[in-house]
């Protein structure tokens, strides 16, 4: 087992895929707390982004001889593990609406101060406390970075539906982070 | 301080966030890979070709709903000539036998039914009302049915918890979806007194009584009240069959 630690990334590839059960929980163990993040994200709580990591390690495994080592396994992996969140979410009705939030407010290009008081864990709340598809559209455009029109055909929702999607999202993202500054100032004093 | 935009802020934050995995992940992955492959991509085809009929058959019911409301509207319209048997099914039964009665002296060509006002054959009117419009009753039901889908599900399942540390449902968790900045599960028995308790979100229930002892095989009731973080209120609950 030591032997196999510093196995590189495609190495542990092709013993997973000749199917040694060792490399395979070596790999599982070499990504899961990553993918596990990428799941958070996209889930609306735990268990939900245990159920999503679950699926998509088995698919990962199932098509893993579809990789074709050209770039990254780790790149391939988090391709499956996002298709994966998106397919979950989608067969639990994946909602584009607006749930029990004001209306949204107009969107301007405001600044946010980065606050040491704010870690990643509160602005992970504040993403779970998205709607689905909003929750999707959010994690899809501004933090793995597609474009609206790569987002559309993921989402099979036309290009405009995803921007507009965005801006709420966003919207919806900057009126929690202005009431979460608005609680460290007061706390502060 | 730095300044940076939404985007900035949450990408520099979240985009390499790593989360801590469930210990018995990697138990139910291997379980899972043992069992014979099903094509997975038929599956979601499957499941898609079922969710887009399934959302053609509503449409569909609810096209039939609305047009036979509809026609019972227009057959109501109709019958509104006999407004008086309309009022009747409403009164209770004395007054209706009243109004009947005098339903008979006033118009004659009404026989027919009157003699039949009285207790058994005042369901036979209601009855024939009901039938008259019998699809605005499909219309409530279905909406009524929506609501339930949308408002909470976890009711209509039964959550087994078996903790006997085979790793399948050794512990129970709510399927209570979201962020909250409140957050309290509490488990009652069957006679309704709290047997657990937990203000953590990630709490789950191991089938142990607040002393720690095991918890007797039965059906426990579990609601979970929560505040989110708009700070609105939700109630979810359902009910848990422990089986030792």
């Amino acid at each position: 087992m030591s032997g196999l630690t510093n196995i590189s990334d495609d190495e542990l590839v092709r013993s997973c895929i000749a199917d040694d059960a060792k490399a395979q929980k070596l790999l599982f163990d070499r990504y899961s707390r990553k993918m596990m993040g990428i799941c958070m994200r996209y889930a609306g709580n735990r268990p939900e982004a245990e159920d999503m990591l679950q699926e998509g390690w088995i698919k990962v495994f199932r098509n893993l001889g579809s990789f074709r080592f050209e770039g990254s396994v780790e790149g391939w992996i988090k391709r499956v593990m996002v298709n994966t969140c998106l397919e979950l979410l989608r067969k639990n009705k994946m909602q584009y609406r607006e749930v029990e939030i004001e209306t949204a407010e107009e969107m301007g290009s405001l600044q946010v101060n980065s606050s040491d008081s704010l870690t990643a864990n509160d602005l992970l709340k504040m993403v779970h406390s998205l709607p689905s598809g909003f929750r999707s559209v959010f994690n899809l455009y501004a933090i793995e970075g597609y474009t609206h029109k790569e987002i559309g055909k993921m989402l099979t929702i036309s290009e405009g539906t995803s921007k507009s999607q965005y801006s709420r999202a966003r919207a919806q993202l900057q009126r929690m982070l202005e009431k979460e500054n608005k609680y460290f100032l007061v706390s502060a004093r | 301080m730095e300044e940076q935009n939404l985007e900035q802020l949450f990408q520099s934050n979240l985009s390499d966030l790593e989360s801590g995995v469930h210990p018995d992940a990697w138990k139910n992955i291997k379980k899972e890979l043992k069992n014979p492959e099903l094509p997975a991509s038929g599956i979601s085809t499957i499941r898609d070709t079922t969710t887009i009929s399934k959302r053609v058959t509503l449409k569909l019911i609810i096209l039939i709903a609305a047009f036979s409301v509809g026609l019972g509207i227009m057959l109501n319209s109709l019958v509104k000539k006999q407004p008086v048997i309309n009022a009747i099914s409403k009164e209770s039964n004395g007054q209706a036998t009243l109004k009947a009665q005098s339903t008979e002296i006033s118009k004659p060509s009404r026989i027919e039914q009157a003699p039949l006002v009285n207790n058994a054959s005042q369901k036979q009117i209601i009855n024939k009302e009901s039938e008259q419009k019998p699809s605005q009753t499909n219309a409530f039901a279905l909406r009524t049915k929506e609501k339930k889908i949308n408002v909470d599900n976890s009711t209509t399942k039964i959550n087994m918890l078996t903790p006997n540390g085979d790793g399948e449902s050794d512990y129970f968790k709510p399927p209570v979806e979201g962020s909250y900045k409140e957050y309290e599960l509490t488990i009652y028995d069957a006679k309704g007194h709290e047997v657990f308790k937990a203000k953590d979100s990630s709490a789950t229930w191991d089938g142990k009584l607040n002393t720690g002892q095991p918890a007797p095989a039965d059906v426990y009731t579990y609601t979970v009240n929560a505040k989110d973080l708009t700070g609105k209120g939700h109630l979810y609950q359902g009910s848990i069959a422990l089986i030792r």
